[in-house]
């Protein structure tokens, strides 16, 4: 079975978190439309929480460090994007926004993406369509149709969740998956396929 | 055009209307940014007769309190600062088409209706004309889901306009300050 990667980012705030509780729930929907396609799915979650030090000072410095680094090229580098973000005044959260605003030009290009968001009312859902799908097409990725909004009513207990938000997950796992096939695997960056010149290592001394 | 605020423009206690507080999202200190929220602020001041330059709370001092999780002194005063400005200047870069995810961070720190009462003047700062209409499309929202009141235009200004700015502060300010001056006259009666 071919693989594919799924990279997770999720910008939840509490342990555990209903953001990241929507964020498996996609993953595990989308590997299983992928195996449907007789695709296999890895799955690498980047949890934006852990990193928010790392964002600050990227924006000071304008690179970003070791643990950063690692993050974004588990986003660059995979086939497809999970990004969930609870919703704060109407819009995606200030630390899932500066993760994109690290994020280079390039990273999401032609990259298929599901889009995910939670809050405590269903009045904000369109917060997905107006705030974050814009993001996602400047970064010129290819978002699927159906984003998911998760609100409190909608989690009946536990993880378990409303038929309603069941059949919402499992349709834009399907799109997802769908665009993932239709395209060839992500391009695995290989650090020794184009090394720097020795003389420009010279140079720079 | 100059809207002197002489009766209405006094609190009950005699004192002027209006704390001027100018919130600038961009990470980097000394930014551009700063310098046209600055002068939007004092452009709107000077209209309606406002003494003094008001305060600014610049984020580029508190990003790495902003976004990591937990208390911080220096937040916990910009906040109070903000949540209790009567005109508030809210100025980002544009990033990805949009404010600042360290501005987002800072508003997202206020508790539901903490701008209620306030009048807030949202401004990007952009290279490309392109990306004008995120001020109202994206920026605005937010203040109003925050419960300010939000006067039109917000103002987008264009780095290459940066030489000309008081002739574009001065359109925008001649168009908002009306607006501004009649919720502070609003706000005395209340």
């Amino acid at each position: 079975m071919s693989t594919r990667t799924l990279a997770v980012v999720s910008a939840g705030l509490s342990v555990p978190s209903s953001t990241r509780l929507l964020a498996d729930r996609l993953a595990q929907a989308s590997a299983e439309a992928l195996a449907a396609l007789g695709l296999e799915a890895g799955v690498e979650v980047v949890e934006l929480r852990g990193h928010a030090r790392d964002l600050a000072d990227n924006l000071v410095t304008g690179f970003p460090n070791t643990a950063l680094r690692t993050a974004v090229d588990t986003v660059a580098g995979a086939d497809a994007l999970i990004a969930v973000t609870p919703i704060f005044s109407a819009s995606y959260s200030g630390l899932f926004k500066t993760f994109f605003d690290v994020l280079g030009k390039e990273a999401l290009t032609g990259k298929p993406v599901l889009m995910g968001a939670t809050a405590g009312t269903a009045r904000h859902s369109l917060a997905l369509e107006h705030a974050m799908r814009p993001l996602f097409a400047y970064l010129r990725a290819v978002v699927a149709p159906t984003a998911v909004f998760a609100a409190s009513e909608d989690w009946a207990g536990g993880d378990a969740t409303s038929a309603a938000l069941s059949d919402r997950i499992r349709r834009a796992a399907g799109e997802l998956a769908a665009l993932v096939a239709q395209r060839p695997r992500a391009a695995v960056a290989d650090p020794f396929a184009d090394p720097t010149p020795f003389e420009t290592l010279l140079a720079g001394l | 055009m100059s809207i002197p605020v002489t009766d209405r423009g006094r609190r009950e206690d005699g004192a002027p209307v209006g704390s001027f507080v100018t919130l600038v999202g961009n990470p980097r200190a000394g930014s551009r940014t700063r310098t046209v929220a600055e002068a939007a602020a004092e452009a709107v001041g000077r209209r309606i007769g406002h003494d003094g330059p008001g305060e600014v709370v610049d984020l580029a001092a508190l990003g790495p309190h902003l976004l990591a999780p937990g208390p911080s002194a220096g937040v916990e005063v910009a906040l109070e600062l903000v949540a209790g400005a009567d005109v508030l200047v809210v100025a980002s870069p544009t990033y990805k088409a949009s404010y600042t995810g360290l501005l987002k961070a800072f508003l997202d720190r206020l508790p539901g209706g903490a701008l209620t009462g306030t009048t807030a003047l949202p401004l990007l700062v952009m290279g490309d004309p392109r990306h004008a209409l995120a001020v109202e499309l994206h920026l605005r929202p937010v203040l109003v889901e925050l419960g300010a009141h939000v006067p039109t235009p917000g103002l987008a200004v264009l780095e290459a306009q940066i030489p000309d700015l008081d002739e574009v502060l001065g359109r925008w300010a001649d168009r908002v300050v009306p607006q501004v001056a009649g919720a502070l006259g609003e706000g005395v009666r209340a």
